[in-house]
């Protein structure tokens, strides 16, 4: 394999596929503009109120506007900064438990091939890339249990047939070489 | 076998994983929301000059004018936090989405037919069943792969002997061969 001369400078690459991780992306983005709409609405409306009464009372002694709103921004600010802090982990805690359980999907699916069932179908569903990650696996199993389907017909077509010897050995050298086809 | 190359981080890796994951939002989150107060701080707190009608006035202006001073505040707001959560996430989600890829690429190379690697996971992944599970599935494919070879071995063997013996014991081994792949299904 060729190496770079500059290793320290490798490149890493971070969004390997884009629809997996872009995706949990969005969703926290989601919970971010909807909390920071909600709470800009909400923040506006108190401002405007407090600086209206503020103004038809007329007896204040603040040199800015601030001191008269300082404590509706905080309040609002820091709901808006608990929301976004617990929504977002929520959105991308939820997001890693589908992808969990489409991992442990395809999990069972391995525990099942190497118990010799190449047959049962994966059958994940959820994220897209990983429901395609399991069809790949079945892409696996079904091109493995072919490939012994062939070995094993060889085996009892050629147990089965009076073949002459050149011909059984030809044969027996052929299906030496299927196997070794098995996960080569 | 285990799935990392070299020593295994094991779960307290994963927790101190999740604990920076959090440190960093509550950071990003905190800061954001630290700028925004900043910026409101800083527009609402223009001087309050003159009698009780100027203020008045002022007063009033300023609740009126607050409407795009919000909404571009908050529209900096949220694409700071948003890009500083697409970032964390798929920081996050390249500790599963990197196995997924070179998994998927390890399968294609199978069904290729180009020799199948053990596969490792980098140090800091987050699906070691998964890279177990797929060993699992391959070491055992090898080792039947190997059982069929070595019963194929076996009736060669005889043919040092004679012809007949020769025959006999291979289509014993094909026999065996049958039985031993009855297994897969």
């Amino acid at each position: 394999m060729k190496r770079s001369p500059y290793p320290h400078l490798q490149r890493r690459s971070r969004l390997v596929n884009p629809r997996f991780q872009g995706a949990p992306a969005v969703l926290v983005a989601a919970v971010i503009l909807a909390a920071g709409a909600l709470v800009g609405f909400l923040l506006l409306r108190d401002i405007r109120e407090a600086l209206g009464i503020a103004a038809s009372r007329g007896h204040f002694g603040f040199p800015t506007p601030f001191p008269i709103v300082s404590d509706i921004l905080v309040r609002w600010l820091l709901v808006l900064f608990a929301l976004i802090f617990a929504g977002g982990s929520l959105a991308l805690l939820w997001s890693l438990r589908r992808i969990r359980k489409g991992i442990s999907l395809l999990v069972g699916a391995f525990e099942l091939s190497a118990g010799g069932d190449l047959s049962s179908p994966t059958d994940v569903h959820g994220v897209d890339e990983i429901v395609e990650c399991g069809a790949e696996i079945d892409e696996v199993r079904a091109h493995t249990l072919a490939l012994i389907g062939e070995i094993r017909g060889e085996a009892g077509a050629m147990r089965s047939s009076a073949l002459s010897e050149e011909e059984f050995e030809r044969r027996w050298d052929a299906l030496k070489r299927k196997i070794v086809r098995v996960v080569p | 076998m285990s799935p990392w190359r070299g020593e295994s981080p094991g779960p307290v890796a994963g927790r101190a994983f999740w604990g920076r994951f959090l440190l960093y939002w509550l950071a990003s989150s905190g800061l954001g929301t630290l700028f925004l107060f900043l910026l409101f701080s800083r527009l609402l707190s223009v001087p309050l000059t003159g009698g009780y009608g100027a203020v008045f006035h002022a007063l009033r202006r300023l609740g009126d004018g607050l409407l795009p001073v919000v909404l571009l505040s908050l529209l900096v707001y949220i694409l700071l936090v948003g890009v500083a959560a697409a970032f964390l996430c798929i920081r996050v989600l390249h500790k599963i989405a990197g196995p997924i890829f070179r998994l998927e690429r390890t399968m294609g190379e199978l069904l290729d037919g180009e020799p199948v690697k053990p596969f490792f996971l980098r140090h800091g992944d987050l699906v070691p069943e998964l890279a177990s599970a797929f060993n699992g599935f391959v070491g055992r494919l090898r080792e039947d792969r190997q059982r069929w070879a070595v019963v194929m071995e076996n009736a060669e063997r005889l043919c040092l002997l004679d012809r007949e013996t020769c025959r006999a014991a291979m289509e014993k081994a094909l026999a065996d061969l049958e039985t031993l792949l009855d297994r897969y299904r």
